[in-house]
């Protein structure tokens, strides 16, 4: 919403610089979100001032031009070479001082800078009307009156002072500001209460009963059919002797605010709208067939013009003025292009209404529409201005266009609310805010929001709450008037932090997550975060009974939730080889979606991606591109350090699986083909996911207990064993820990060899054995013992045997 | 050459002493130490001198063994590795590198932070569906059915079932947290929230929030401004002065915004504080009393405060980021210069 200082200043008086007065509005919660000065011409005429020609002789090196000196209150006075035929001493003129941008009427702006002029100094510019931007004017330098003082500012003297546009960021609660006098009622509100003198200027209306006619010719019939969604209208027919030009100070003030001069009427009436929040509506007389206003409901289907020459088709939900046989007007939203008024109008009806906000709110969706009028409406007009708005604005239009009333005023109904009644307990709202008050400050606190005291008990108070504050109906409600005038700032910071222990608490999950995030990153990896919006294209179309798919989607880029992490980290993947960001480790923690039996499913992951070399290229390092191998490694290095209890692994078709205690918990798996294909990954790329539900609840439900360390040493045994090459490792090694399930502490397989020393179906996997007995030393029989136990069963389960050397 | 002056000269020697090498060095250390060395000399002087001097000039002798020795162990360290072995030196500026380097994501380190410094004021951590019914999205928390919050135009719906929203606020989870939790409620809620907004540098569709409820008997606004200060502080600095602002939000009353002092200093072009000054942080407020009611909590006996937080706002901020879209793209020239 925007605000001219200077209507806001006509309004309220009040001995308040601007920047403190900015910051006075945004503290009570008329957030200032901007304040621009608007200049009556362009350039606001800075750096222009009145001078005096004090001397003024012929320039000795050219005929047409003038040596003057100029007094511009400075007490030096300047020197200017002057061109214009009609500069002469005694004159009082407007001088551009050295610095000015000057903005004439034609070209572009022009800086006025210290010069030579045939050899003679000028120090500035005596002016003529257009090179001021203040029209054409040429003939000469523009000469003021005798009585002007130099050094004077020049839109000081030529009455042009700027307006400072204030824009406020309005909350939709505030609809008792939203208008000029509203915001000056709540700017006096806040004065009041800190002691600043500010007196509210409200403009009169009783006026208005000496203009009124008694007649009754002429008289319009208002019939009001829907009394629910219009419970108070007042209308006034008027006529004007002769079609006049909006006065100038409504022009520049409707300027200000953003709002283009069109036409007297109805920059007059919204200006009175902008003046006190009442939107008013003018009809051309000659549009109101049959000498009716009806306020009923549109018939279904109902073709309408509106002034913007939209048509649109009106249903019963939509509320209009009639006259007696169409529509006129969307009620409270926006006029017909049949009854706007004309450049010849001169007889009219002024329209002054309460509407329900939930209808014009729901209309005004409906259409589309979102006027001045439909924003007071919805938001809530004062439920009792009415008549004071439709009686400023005949005023306004008696005073600048000799408009008269045609017949006393016609009305149906009466103002829906006067006030709101509130009960409170003083005490208790005050500790609820946290401040101590004496009765009589919160009275007088209360009373600057013309908020009264009905009722003044030991415990509790009750209130009359003027209509026009809409939405102070409860205690809480009070107290953020009571807050919001007293100031949220100055409020105590009371000395101690409350404290409640034991919060029902996910703080662990996030420790976890922390964790992870934190070992992974020193594993190399870098965190990422995806859109959980997706498109539908990039999944697999067979998953499409289970997509979460969006109503309303932004684009077709982004009309489904994602059921997997892997096509967003394929996309990044391919986003980043275009960078030629080509070694890529990179994960993240997010949730896919699922529809499953008409519910949602949302399970949280810890994806991992891994793609191009397995290690920084460096003199030190093997190089070679990173293998599936390398991001197992990796997420069992990670897992290992989360979960005590054993992680085991099995292999499908495509994928590693991990599982603990039997629940599966993640997947690895090289990127298929047809990713690689839909997302262009032109070289070897692998993928894992894990269950992070599954991760946290093994990863928290399980308690460290010590381990005594055993007092004897382990032994190695390494041996090299021929294997088929279809053999999963994972067979073999189950085979020795059920062989020896009590010493065998670990198998770890250090070489692998397929080549033409053997035979092409085999594998060469040289492998070692650690074996302890926590109780005893191992003697070298015993070690043999279970070495060749081991080698039965191997031999026996698998048909492996010993390479012979 | 007096007593006195010969120690003088000694103990400029001593300082002077430049050994080139561990040989040189040795000699140095024989030169003072050994058993004709300097230091052999200077005793022998000092049985000469009277008894009345021999305490004074005691401590000198000392102190300038002190710095003999103190001299030779430096030397030490310089020349032993040499001298022990033969190797030829190695080149240690040679570059190297353990493994690729990796990196946490500046959304997820900022979520952190604040998560962090509200665990440390005894707040819970409570999480939520992001697909949420229109009960925990809106009516709950007095969003009116007329709300232009629940316009297509502002959230997204679940195409399926007009009732699901992509949640709009991690508000939701407060609601949850009322209906299920055990009074006094002390709780955050990080997550993942949605907007049917056009993605720009200013907007995105997604983006993270944490917001925090405190509900217990007699919770003031006051006590809401305390512990939005001390957040302030814990996370811009000791000296950070807040600001607030009278605001609205359906599930509050009163209702403010929060600003930090942020200064003019980086406000050439006003864009982070549109040339005030001031940095908004968050939203806040006391629980309107109906939003109690609606989750079963009895208003005339128990108050309570809301905030909320936008994490990528903070983020920008923290690390200058000046384009929103950055967070989602997953460029790890961007994501990986974060550090952990």
């Amino acid at each position: 919403m925007k605000i001219s200082l200077q209507w806001l200043r006509s309004l309220i008086e009040i001995d308040l610089p601007l920047q403190d007065l900015l910051e006075a509005l945004t503290s009570i919660g008329l957030e200032v979100e901007k304040a621009a000065e608007v200049h009556a011409v362009p350039g606001g005429l800075n750096g222009v001032v009145v001078g005096a020609v004090l001397e003024c002789i012929p320039h000795p090196n050219a005929d047409r031009l003038r040596l003057t000196r100029v007094d511009v209150g400075t007490g030096e006075p300047l020197r200017i070479v002057c061109g214009a035929p009609n500069v002469a001493r005694g004159q009082k003129v407007l001088v551009a001082t050295v610095g000015t941008v000057l903005h004439p009427t034609e070209g572009g702006p022009l800086t006025i800078q210290k010069s030579k002029i045939r050899g003679e100094v000028s120090e500035g510019m005596i002016c003529a009307e257009d090179e001021l931007g203040l029209g054409q004017g040429h003939e000469g330098i523009w000469v003021l009156d005798e009585s002007a003082v130099p050094g004077t500012p020049a839109a000081e003297s030529l009455g042009l002072e700027s307006d400072v546009c204030i824009e406020i960021g309005l909350t939709p609660n505030r609809a008792d500001a939203m208008s000029h006098y509203g915001v000056a009622r709540d700017l006096h509100a806040w004065a009041t209460h800190r002691g600043i003198r500010a007196a509210l200027r409200q403009p009169e209306v009783e006026r208005f009963a000496l203009m009124e006619p008694s007649s009754t010719e002429d008289a319009v019939r208002l019939t009001v059919e829907d009394s629910v969604a219009c419970p108070h209208y007042l209308g006034l027919s008027m006529r004007m002797p002769c079609a006049v030009e909006t006065p100038d100070f409504v022009v520049k003030r409707l300027e200000t605010i953003g709002i283009k001069s069109i036409h007297f009427l109805v920059d007059a009436a919204n200006y009175v709208m902008h003046e006190c929040g009442q939107p008013l509506h003018v009809f051309d007389r000659r549009a109101m067939s049959g000498d009716a206003i009806v306020v009923r409901n549109a018939d279904e289907n109902t073709r309408f013009v509106t002034l913007d020459g939209k048509e649109r088709t009106l249903n019963g939900q939509d509320l209009i003025i009639a006259n007696a046989y169409e529509p006129m007007a969307l009620a409270g939203i926006f006029g017909g292009l049949n009854s706007g008024v004309q450049s010849d109008t001169l007889e009219f009806f002024i329209e002054s209404a309460w509407f329900d906000p939930v209808r014009i709110r729901k209309s005004a969706r409906r259409q589309g529409l979102n006027t001045d009028a439909s924003f007071r409406y919805e938001r809530g007009v004062d439920p009792v201005l009415a008549e004071y708005a439709l009686k400023r604005l005949a005023l306004l239009l008696n005073d600048c266009g000799e408009a008269l009333p045609c017949a006393p005023m016609v009305r149906s109904g009466h103002p829906p609310l006067t006030h709101h009644q509130v009960r409170i307990q003083p005490e208790r709202m005050l500790r609820f805010i946290g401040l101590h008050l004496p009765a009589q400050t919160l009275k007088s606190l209360l009373h600057g929001l013309e908020i009264a005291v009905e009722e003044q008990g030991a415990q509790e108070w009750l209130l009359r709450v003027p209509g026009y504050r809409v939405d102070v109906q409860r205690e809480a409600d009070v107290a953020e008037e009571v807050l919001r005038i007293y100031g949220l700032n100055e409020v105590p910071f009371p000395e101690k932090l409350r404290y409640n222990a034991g919060s029902e608490d996910l703080g662990p999950r996030w420790d976890l997550k922390r964790k992870v995030s934190l070992m992974l990153a020193g594993l190399g990896c870098t965190e990422i975060m995806n859109n959980s919006l997706h498109r539908s294209s990039a999944y697999a179309a067979d998953a499409e009974s289970e997509r979460i798919r969006v109503a309303n989607p932004l684009s077709a880029e982004l009309d489904v939730m994602r059921s997997d992490l892997d096509a967003g980290a394929w996309e990044a993947i391919r986003r980043n080889l275009n960078y030629r960001s080509e070694n890529l480790r990179i994960f993240e923690f997010g949730k896919t979606y699922a529809l499953r039996q008409g519910k949602t499913v949302e399970t949280e992951g810890l994806g991992l991606w891994l793609i191009g070399a397995r290690s920084p290229e460096n003199w030190r390092n093997a190089s070679g591109p990173a293998d599936a191998f390398e991001l197992k490694a990796l997420v069992e290095q990670l897992l290992q350090r989360l979960v005590k209890h054993p992680l085991s692994s099995e292999t499908t078709e495509e994928a590693l699986i991990w599982s603990i205690g039997g629940q599966k918990i993640g997947r690895l798996r090289p990127i298929s083909t047809k990713e690689a294909e839909l997302f262009e990954i032109d070289r070897p790329a692998f993928s894992v996911w894990l269950d992070w539900d599954k991760l946290c609840h093994w990863a928290l439900n399980q308690k460290a207990t010590a381990v005594e360390p055993p007092r004897y040493p382990a032994v190695r045994r390494d041996l090299a064993l021929l294997v088929d090459r279809g053999l999963p490792f994972a067979l073999l090694q189950n085979t020795l820990y059920q062989t020896e399930s009590k010493l065998l502490q670990s198998v770890q397989l250090f070489d692998v060899y397929e080549g033409d020393r053997i035979p092409s179906d085999k594998s060469s996997l040289a492998i070692s054995v650690v074996l302890r007995d926590d109780n005893t030393t191992l003697t070298d029989e015993r070690v043999e013992k279970i070495i060749q136990k081991m080698l039965r069963a191997l031999e026996s389960q698998h048909g492996i045997v010993l390479r012979q050397a | 050459m007096s007593f006195s002056e010969r120690i003088d000269r000694l103990s400029r020697e001593i300082q002077e002493a430049q050994p080139q090498n561990a040989a040189e060095a040795e000699g140095f250390r024989l030169s003072w130490l050994g058993r004709k060395g300097a230091f052999a000399e200077v005793f022998e002087q000092f049985k000469t001198v009277s008894p009345e001097e021999k305490r004074a000039f005691g401590q000198v002798i000392n102190e300038l063994k002190r710095a003999a020795e103190e001299r030779i162990a430096s030397f030490k360290i310089t020349f032993t590795p040499e001298s022990r072995t033969n190797a030829p030196r190695v080149d240690l500026t040679r570059p190297v590198a353990l493994g690729f380097g990796g990196s946490r994501h500046p959304v997820s380190l900022t979520m952190e932070r604040i998560t962090g410094i509200f665990r440390s004021m005894g707040f819970g951590i409570s999480e939520g569906p992001e697909i949420e019914d229109d009960w925990h999205n809106f009516s709950a928390l007095n969003f009116p059915e007329e709300h232009p919050a629940r316009d297509m135009q502002d959230t997204f719906f679940v195409a399926t079932d007009p009732m699901l929203a992509l949640r709009t606020h991690t508000s939701s989870v407060q609601v949850r947290a009322m209906e299920s939790q055990t009074l006094p409620i002390r709780t955050i809620s990080p997550g993942r929230v949605f907007r049917n907004e056009a993605i720009s540098s200013r907007s995105h569709c997604i983006f993270h929030q944490v917001e925090g409820l405190y509900i217990d008997k007699d919770v003031s606004f006051a006590d809401l401004k305390q512990t939005l200060l001390t957040f302030a502080r814990e996370l811009f600095g000791a000296n950070t002065e807040i600001r607030l602002r009278p605001s609205y939000f359906p599930f509050t009353e009163p209702s403010a915004e929060m600003d930090v002092w942020w200064g003019l200093e980086t406000e050439a072009d006003h864009r982070i504080t549109k040339g005030t000054g001031w940095l908004e942080i968050l939203g806040c407020g006391m629980l309107d009393p109906q939003v109690l009611l609606n989750c079963g909590i009895d208003p005339e006996v128990y108050s309570g405060f809301a905030f909320g937080i936008g994490i990528e706002r903070i983020a920008m901020n923290l690390f200058g980021v000046t384009d929103l879209r950055w967070f989602f793209e997953s460029d790890v020239r961007f994501v990986g210069q974060f550090g952990v």
